[in-house]
């Protein structure tokens, strides 16, 4: 038969190996567009991962140090007892944190180290509020505005003038729109001369403005120059020296809520008196101008409820040195807080880490248990077959629906008689995550055990070890590296779990701190999680929180799921066998 | 062997542990409800544990009406105490409360401002409540037929407002609305305050009235939204709002006052009725959107939960919710009338 087809062939066209035909050619073509292709998608999702961890490494780096200001705190015997006299210790833990302590001794404080400094307060916002004026004046022209403001005297007074001379334009320009001759003139001069008293010499080419345009363009004309707008503004800007107060100034430090503070002055009544260098948060929002991200010209650039005379006071502070970049430490103890200049993770770290506890504790035990009961015992039938499909379904159930059923398990141990405790807290998270996974690790432990050869199983029931033995002694100690491997791989999941956390009570904002040992009760304090305070951080209408804190929040525990993830692998690497 | 051991004492601590604190007295206040109110809520909680020796309470978020469902659960420990909601409980919500057993007592601490703002770099906005009547609904009436919205850019809403008698230009720049989804306590603000007022000020409310419908058919017309994608529901928070603003700059967002105030270098802030929000115009009611912040406390409570009462006083004092207490601070609009929720609040005890 081959002999047939051979000699019915025609004969091969004549080939060498080192000319390519057309299909070797067509072959090598197809390899390498596979190849290309492959090392092209490896490209976009390395681009990708790069995107997303640069920007989360890009902004949670950077938050994780903070702006403060180098403060010599004096315990003012004036502001702990506003009567006079002696300050009795027994009264300086009823002392107002607020008024006593924030608005009182470090305001108070904040004055003396920038007056000690060098630093004219008054004198610096004053100033560039003058600059701003000035700044409005010189771009329409107006010039000589120095003279006017420095005449008029107090800045206050210079904006009275300065509005005094807007208004008359303004009057001016609604008067030449109407119908009326004679007030239309009136009010040219009257601007004029309004001009004039306050100084400016363009008093004469308004007017002249005015009558060469004549008629309604005199309306435009006169809106042309721009004056009116450039008065009225560095009016309002010179307006603004005067509101500056002690609020303005305590704003620029985040001294909310120092119990600290006091209760150290309640401990140590001595301090009384003495004064003490201490670091304080610069608030939240200047950080953004301290770190270069917003330049504080114009609104769109300026941090939201500040303004340039306060930035003035920063700037003077950061050449006076005041001003340092020191590590967050803190982000690693506090809880969260509304406020980001004290806002942490150390209740969320602790509530995850308790939860992964519990969820090592119960998942490890019922799903080994489960997986050697299947493999080993169960016999193979449709009610297993029913069992493992299942195992399988529940793997692939979304995990909000844990949520739902933590839910559900929160209300029948109501029922119990557990009270409220359970809701909010690790052991309830802790199962909830443990639920969901319980498949993940039933599945690589079942894949462990079977991966060990039916021959060691074989061997040991041939010498004569029961099946408890043979499990034990044997088959379990060779899976146990997978068995390992599947559990962290689970936990490094549950770990970043959010969904079912929200519905069972540990998105909670506050009232959560840091447990205590899991064996006195710390599994039933309320608690948070890595998650969820992620979520809160993401939420915060402060930018910085938002586009800052969130990050370094990420990044922490992106760096517990990488530590995870290498764990499971070194595991993997030293005690995997090969058969 | 012994791993296993190890594991089963594990579990027999943590159940022994668990059952031995079940037995104690919950000694922390619990909140839980509306997103607008938990900053405010926040504050007020960290303030409250660094001040006072009381536990710090435990705020959650969830929504208003979440709050509100939770707190009506029924009394005891494992209900929470306090219910934050920016709208106000109905009457049906109140019945089945007491059914439960639960007495609800309002607690009015201050005013949010629901503000209107785009893009910084974008033009800015003059908008009266008739502008959003015709940019939004669903359908308009028109010469005694209700007509299907086909508006695209806020220049031709001015024009039919103008058309109807309110003057005022809109930059020509394509309708895309970000408003609170229904979820929201705010979105029931914006449609009486907003939605209904603008309907009502151009008179498609009374000539619907005059046409026939009757009022509560008008009504649901005047606040219908267009479901063509113009206007889209906001069901997170108003970071979700900044977020879709970011990505679509031509579109108007709805936000709370205090929001704004924080991102001021994002956002610009368009006025109603010629009046620019702020602390000042919201509290001397100049300007015209605004709603009262409230919590709803489970009476049934006070005096068994350690620090309940204390925390509501503290909440409303004057150093709290006050103008210039660190609530004003944050954007809260103080309440002219905080005097009489303090006496209110006073004789509880």
């Amino acid at each position: 038969m081959s002999d047939a087809s051979l000699s019915g062939a025609k004969p091969a066209p004549k080939s060498s190996l080192l000319t390519q035909s057309a299909l070797v050619r067509k072959r090598h073509r197809t390899g390498a567009t596979l190849r290309w292709l492959g090392l092209g998608a490896i490209s976009v999702v390395l681009f990708f991962l790069a995107v997303l961890l640069w920007s989360i490494v890009s902004r949670g780096v950077p938050a994780l140090f903070q702006y403060q200001a180098q403060i010599e705190l004096y315990y003012d015997p004036a502001i702990l007892n506003p009567d006079g006299g002696p300050v009795d210790p027994e009264e300086i833990g009823g002392i107002n944190l607020r008024t006593g302590f924030e608005r009182g001794i470090f305001t108070n404080s904040l004055r003396m180290t920038l007056e000690n400094a060098g630093i004219d307060i008054e004198g610096t916002v004053e100033r560039r509020w003058v600059v701003e004026a000035l700044n409005a004046l010189d771009a329409v022209g107006l010039t000589g505005g120095a003279e006017v403001i420095a005449d008029a005297g107090a800045p206050g007074d210079a904006a009275r003038v300065l509005g005094q001379a807007g208004s008359a334009l303004r009057a001016a320009a609604s008067a030449l729109g109407g119908d009326d001759v004679a007030a239309a003139e009136a009010a040219r001069d009257a601007a004029a001369e309004a001009l004039g008293t306050a100084g400016f010499a363009q008093a004469a080419e308004v007017v002249a403005a005015i009558d060469a345009a004549g008629g309604p363009d005199a309306v435009a004309a006169l809106n042309a120059t721009g004056y009116q707008q450039a008065l009225l503004d560095a009016a309002g800007a010179l307006r603004q020296p005067a509101d500056f107060d002690d609020a303005a100034l305590s704003a620029l430090i985040y001294a909310t809520n120092r119990r600290d503070v006091r209760d150290r002055l309640v401990e140590n009544p001595d301090l009384v008196g003495t004064t003490e260098s201490v670091g304080v948060p610069i608030d939240i929002a200047v950080t953004r101008y301290l770190s270069g991200e917003l330049t504080g010209i114009g609104t769109a650039q300026m941090p939201p409820g500040f303004d340039i005379g306060q930035l003035a006071l920063v700037d003077a502070m950061e050449d006076a040195g005041l001003i340092d970049n020191a590590f967050r430490w803190h982000f690693f103890t506090n809880p969260y807080s509304q406020s980001g200049e004290i806002a942490g993770i150390g209740p969320a770290l602790m509530g995850s880490a308790y939860m992964m506890l519990v969820v090592l504790v119960f998942s490890l035990i019922f799903g080994v248990a489960a997986s050697i009961y299947l493999e080993e015992f169960a016999p193979k039938n449709k009610f297993t077959d029913f069992i493992e499909i299942n195992i399988a379904n529940l793997a692939a159930v979304p995990s909000i629906v844990f949520g739902i059923l933590g839910a559900a398990i929160l209300f029948t141990l109501m029922d119990l008689g557990f009270g409220n405790s359970i809701r909010g807290t690790a052991l309830l998270g802790g199962i909830v995550l443990s639920l969901m996974t319980l498949p993940t690790i039933v599945i690589a432990t079942r894949a462990a055990l079977k991966a060990v050869p039916p021959s060691i199983r074989d061997a040991a029931l041939g010498v004569g070890a029961s099946k408890v033995q043979m499990v034990f002694h044997h088959k379990l100690p060779l899976a146990a590296p997978g068995i390992l491997t599947g559990t962290i791989i689970g936990i490094a999941q549950a770990l970043g779990e959010t969904a079912p956390l929200l519905l069972i009570g540990l998105s909670v904002s506050t009232g959560a701190a840091l447990l205590s040992s899991p064996f006195s009760g710390g599994l039933l304090e309320q608690a948070q999680s890595m998650p969820t305070v992620v979520y809160l951080f993401a939420q915060n209408q402060d930018a910085p929180v938002r586009e800052g804190l969130a990050q370094s929040a990420i990044l922490v525990m992106l760096l517990l799921l990488f530590a995870l993830n290498i764990l499971a692998i070194l595991l993997r690497r030293k005690f995997e066998r090969r058969w | 062997m012994s791993h296993l051991k190890l594991s089963t004492a594990a579990i027999a601590v943590l159940a022994v542990s668990a059952v031995a604190a079940s037995a104690q007295m919950r000694t922390n206040v619990q909140v839980a409800g509306s997103s607008t109110v938990l900053p405010y809520a926040n504050i007020v909680a960290e303030a409250f544990g660094a001040e006072t020796d009381f536990a710090t309470p435990v705020v959650e978020g969830g929504g208003s009406s979440t709050g509100r469902r939770m707190l009506c659960e029924g009394v005891g420990e494992g209900t929470i105490d306090i219910a934050n909601s920016s709208s106000l409980m109905s009457a049906t919500e109140r019945e089945s409360c007491m059914a439960a057993g639960v007495t609800p007592i309002e607690v009015r601490f201050g005013y949010d401002g629901i503000v209107f703002a785009s893009d910084i770099n974008g033009p800015s906005f003059a908008f009266e409540p008739i502008h959003w009547h015709i940019a939004l609904a669903a359908e308009h009436f028109i010469d005694g037929a209700l007509v299907p919205n086909t508006l695209t850019s806020w220049a031709e809403v001015a024009e039919v407002a103008q058309a109807m008698g309110v003057a005022g230009d809109l930059p020509d720049q394509e309708i895309n609305a970000f408003i609170p989804g229904t979820n929201h306590g705010t979105r029931e603000v914006f449609d009486e305050r907003v939605l209904l007022d603008g309907c009502e000020q151009g008179g498609f409310f009374d000539a619907m009235i005059a046409a026939g419908v009757d009022e509560d058919t008008a009504e649901e017309a005047c606040m219908a939204v267009r479901t063509d994608g113009r206007s889209v529901d906001i069901e997170g928070d108003y970071t979700q709002t900044l977020a879709n603003l970011d990505s679509t700059p031509t579109g108007v967002g709805v936000f709370g006052l205090s929001f704004y105030e924080n991102n001021t270098d994002r956002l610009q802030v368009a006025t109603m009725s010629g009046v620019t929000p702020s602390t000042e115009t919201i509290s001397v009611g100049e300007y015209p959107v605004s709603r009262p912040l409230q919590f709803y406390v489970k009476q049934e409570h006070i005096g068994v939960i350690p620090g309940l009462l204390e925390f509501v006083e503290f909440f409303i004092s004057d150093e709290i919710a006050g103008p210039g207490g660190p609530l004003s601070e944050y954007g809260l609009v103080p309440d002219p009338a905080l005097a009489e929720t303090q006496a209110m609040v006073a004789a509880l005890r």
